[in-house]
């Protein structure tokens, strides 16, 4: 039986009357089942979810009709929608009310009029099911990302939803706790038998589990099926979404195998070596193209520095050597809370440590003048891109960086803007843009200092799979102008894909500095799914393309 | 810290007046300095003292969840306007934080050392605080989105609190009201009248009412330290029978 049934829904918002956001969308969602909705960022998602409850649904021009338990949506009452619907929203932050926990997961049953004794229970329950129970007493703003995710969703479990909608909840959240937060969701399906509808770009960990994809462009749905015969479409297709797929799935499809498409690793693992069955491994190993030589031209080096934000308090970082070859692509990689953000800070001058050199091209940082030091020369692009943006428009924003005296801004900011490919933003608000919009705009304004250094942290959160190419090509750019760049990223895929050298931060300091495909092979936990799911065949194999080549050679195709 | 302004108290109130008529001795051409008014400073020190103990007493047991909760059925709407200030406050100082940061790494934010102006400063501090609001005006819908998405509105609220009216807050009640209204009665009737100038005179009543008022005073103004010693009583006790 469905739980949601959309009958030709079409939306269009005021801004824009002539584009229709939702295109004519037909949709059946069965009780218990668990949907995943994915699409590039812009193709409808949220405005389909949005729409599914009427408190949420963006004012606008809708035609088309929403059944949810077989009786029209506009016709189920505030108080009914709003304990049978439950809606996570993308960020943590924003979402939670309330100062305490404890009063944060009572919130949606206050709202309701429960009974002080019925929400006893219910908080109880929901406490101990989510393991909140821990931090029950804490203030909110005391509570991590994941933590805080985990609180909204728990907060809307207490009022026992039928139906859970989220909306690309993990995508501030790092892999850790977007794991984490997607096995609770999992669960939650498996257990409660409560239906999910997700919109992910984090595909990997909800592809396999899904009784459904639904794929999404334009505003109109593609494809809708079990995440298989979603592969095969859109292989078939030759379609742009498909490099959003899990890595066993993308290597499957272009390996041209015959065998089932597998979806996870473990599966991956099986396909592999059925695939490679009776053929002789004559060659296990990637060349070597770029070795990790002695670095001839270190911009910036870290020596023995340590630092602690508090005489008292623990040092966050401790005897840190880092050294960065001049035009590469560095990339930290580390555990959360492992001083990474304090190590960027610290190469930027905007905290001092109590012992150690910080060389900036051979001289210390501290000898640098303010203006010195960040005008052509060293520039950070925060975690919080939002904090950067002050103007009404992109274009503002990006003036604003530009001295009263120089000349010509107009063919500077739209040269800039060609080069993040952001010229067809300009005239809008910053906080219009979607998440990698906003990142790439952000990074346009701090690109206007012409820094030779340029450190990003955590550049890919909440970026789909095209917005990573894209930045990765604007990076690559970068790089041709003898730019380097330091990123600080939990994304090892991306760091292993397009990093000219990594190192591993632990327990505030650099434990090693290697090659993607040396650092990633040496691991067995920290590496990436092409990797995992090989290395049982393949010695060094990282990236899909490894896999495939080394594949295709021992199997005499190429 | 306290004791020190006690004494300062005390020793300042003779100086200040010289009226009553045990004079201690005489400075500054026979301005006299006395005992009353010595004592009297001492008295007023010691409300005032005991004022600001008592005051950090409140502060430290009181914490705004509680006021919430002894408020939350009179006036509902303010105390969840409250709780929610209460999350906005560290989270905007963070944020400030965060914007100066970003904004000193791509070299628009200089600090006083590094020799900026004073006015350019002021400047830059007014766009980190537009930037703030801006901020948080665009977070504001999203929370309000998140109220009215778990019914915020659809009825009438209630309201979730985790303490308990139990049976030994009931006993304490019941103490405290008792001892209150004998201690009003003993002061309405004037046991708690005392003059210092120009000579300290005090009371004059019936023995019985002021021991049985001022003993129901200090039952009053001890019951915390009774609570506590009990607590260490009964934990050394238990303990020793493990």
């Amino acid at each position: 039986m469905a739980i949601f049934e959309i009958k030709n829904l079409s939306f269009s918002y005021p801004s824009a009357p002539d584009m229709k956001a939702l295109d004519n969308i037909s949709l059946d969602i069965e009780k218990g089942q668990y949907v995943t909705l994915c699409g590039k960022s812009g193709s409808g998602k949220t405005t389909l979810l949005k729409n599914l409850k009427t408190v949420l649904a963006p004012t606008g021009k809708l035609s088309g009709e929403i059944l949810f338990d077989s009786r029209p949506l506009k016709d189920i009452g505030l108080k009914e929608q709003s304990s049978k619907i439950g809606y996570v929203m993308q960020n943590p932050e924003n979402q939670t009310v309330t100062d305490k926990v404890w009063h944060e997961l009572a919130f949606g049953l206050e709202s309701l009029g429960c009974a002080q004794k019925v929400m006893r229970a219910r908080v109880a329950e929901m406490a101990s099911y989510f393991g909140i129970h821990l931090w029950f007493h804490k203030n909110v703003s005391e509570l991590s990302g994941g933590q805080k995710q985990l609180l909204n969703l728990a907060s809307i479990m207490a009022m026992q939803p039928s139906v859970l909608i989220l909306d690309e909840p993990t995508s501030q959240l790092d892999p850790i706790a977007a794991s984490d937060f997607l096995n609770t969701i999992r669960k939650i399906n498996l257990e409660l038998g409560t239906t999910v509808i997700i919109s992910e770009h984090r595909l990997e960990e909800v592809f396999h589990v899904s009784d459904k994809v639904i794929v999404m462009e334009n505003g109109s749905i593609i494809a809708n099926d079990e995440p298989r015969r979603v592969g095969d479409y859109l292989k078939a297709e030759n379609h742009d979404m498909f490099a959003a797929m899990p890595s066993p799935v993308r290597i499957y499809y272009n390996a041209k195998s015959n065998l089932t498409c597998p979806l996870t690793v473990k599966e991956g693992r099986e396909w592999l070596s059925g695939h490679l069955k009776g053929v002789k491994i004559k060659k296990s190993f990637i060349e070597q193209t770029k070795r990790l030589s002695e670095i001839k031209r270190p911009v910036l080096s870290l020596k023995e520095v340590w630092f602690r934000y508090e005489r008292t308090s623990q040092d966050v970082l401790r005897d840190v050597n880092f050294e960065v070859e001049k035009g590469s692509l560095h990339a930290v990689v580390g555990g959360n809370a492992a001083g990474k953000s304090t190590l960027l800070k610290c190469c930027c001058g905007l905290i001092r440590p109590y012992r150690g050199k910080v060389l900036i091209d051979g001289k210390r940082i501290e000898k640098y003048k303010y203006e010195d030091l960040y005008n052509s020369n060293v520039a950070m692009l925060s975690q919080d891109v939002q904090c950067l943006f002050v103007k009404k428009t992109v274009r503002e924003d990006l003036l604003e960086m530009l001295d009263k005296k120089t000349q010509d801004k107009e063919s500077i900011v739209s040269s800039i803007a060609d080069k993040c490919e952001i010229t067809n933003l300009l005239d809008s608000h910053p906080y219009d843009l979607s998440g990698g919009e906003q990142q790439r705009a952000a990074l346009a304004k701090v690109l206007l200092t012409n820094p030779q250094i340029l450190l990003l942290d955590e550049p890919t959160k909440g970026m789909d799979a095209f917005f990573k190419i894209k930045f990765y090509r604007i990076l690559s750019k970068l790089k041709n102008d003898g730019v380097t760049v330091i990123m600080v990223s939990h994304d090892i895929e991306f760091c292993a894909k397009y990093a000219d050298a990594v190192s591993m931060f632990f327990d505030g300091s650099v434990i090693t500095t290697n090659t993607p495909n040396e650092f990633f092979s040496h691991n067995s936990f920290y590496t990436t799914a092409a990797n995992r799911m090989s290395r049982h065949i393949f010695d060094n194999a990282v990236t899909d393309e490894d896999v495939l080549y080394l594949a295709a050679l021992n199997k005499n195709e190429i | 810290m306290l004791l020190l302004l006690f004494l300062m108290l005390t020793i300042v109130n003779p100086l200040f007046n010289p009226r009553g008529n045990t004079v201690l001795f005489e400075y500054f051409n026979a301005r006299a300095f006395t005992l009353e008014a010595l004592l009297y400073g001492a008295s007023t020190a010691a409300m005032l003292v005991s004022a600001f103990l008592w005051f950090a007493c409140l502060n430290e047991i009181m914490s705004a969840d509680k006021y919430m909760y002894v408020f939350s059925e009179m006036f509902s709407s303010v105390t969840l306007i409250f709780t929610m200030a209460l999350r906005l406050v560290p989270l905007y100082k963070n944020k400030i934080k965060q914007i100066v940061q970003a904004r000193r790494c791509i070299g628009m934010f200089p600090s006083m050392s590094k020799g900026a102006t004073k006015k350019d400063l002021v400047a830059k501090a007014c766009t980190v605080l537009s930037c703030l609001v801006s901020w948080a005006f665009e977070n504001a819908i999203t929370t309000a989105d998140s109220m009215k998405s778990r019914g915020f509105s659809s009825c009438r609220r209630t309201h979730f609190n985790i303490y308990r009216f139990d049976t030994q807050s009931i006993i304490f009640m019941v103490y405290e009201t008792l001892l209150t209204a004998v201690v009003l009665i003993g002061a309405v009737s004037g046991a708690t009248y005392a003059s210092f100038i120009p000579s300290m005179s005090f009371a004059q009543l019936d023995k019985t009412v002021y021991i049985i008022g001022f003993a129901a005073y200090i039952m009053l103004l001890a019951a915390p330290s009774f609570l506590s010693v009990k607590e260490i009583v009964v934990w050394r006790y238990l303990r020793s029978k493990i």
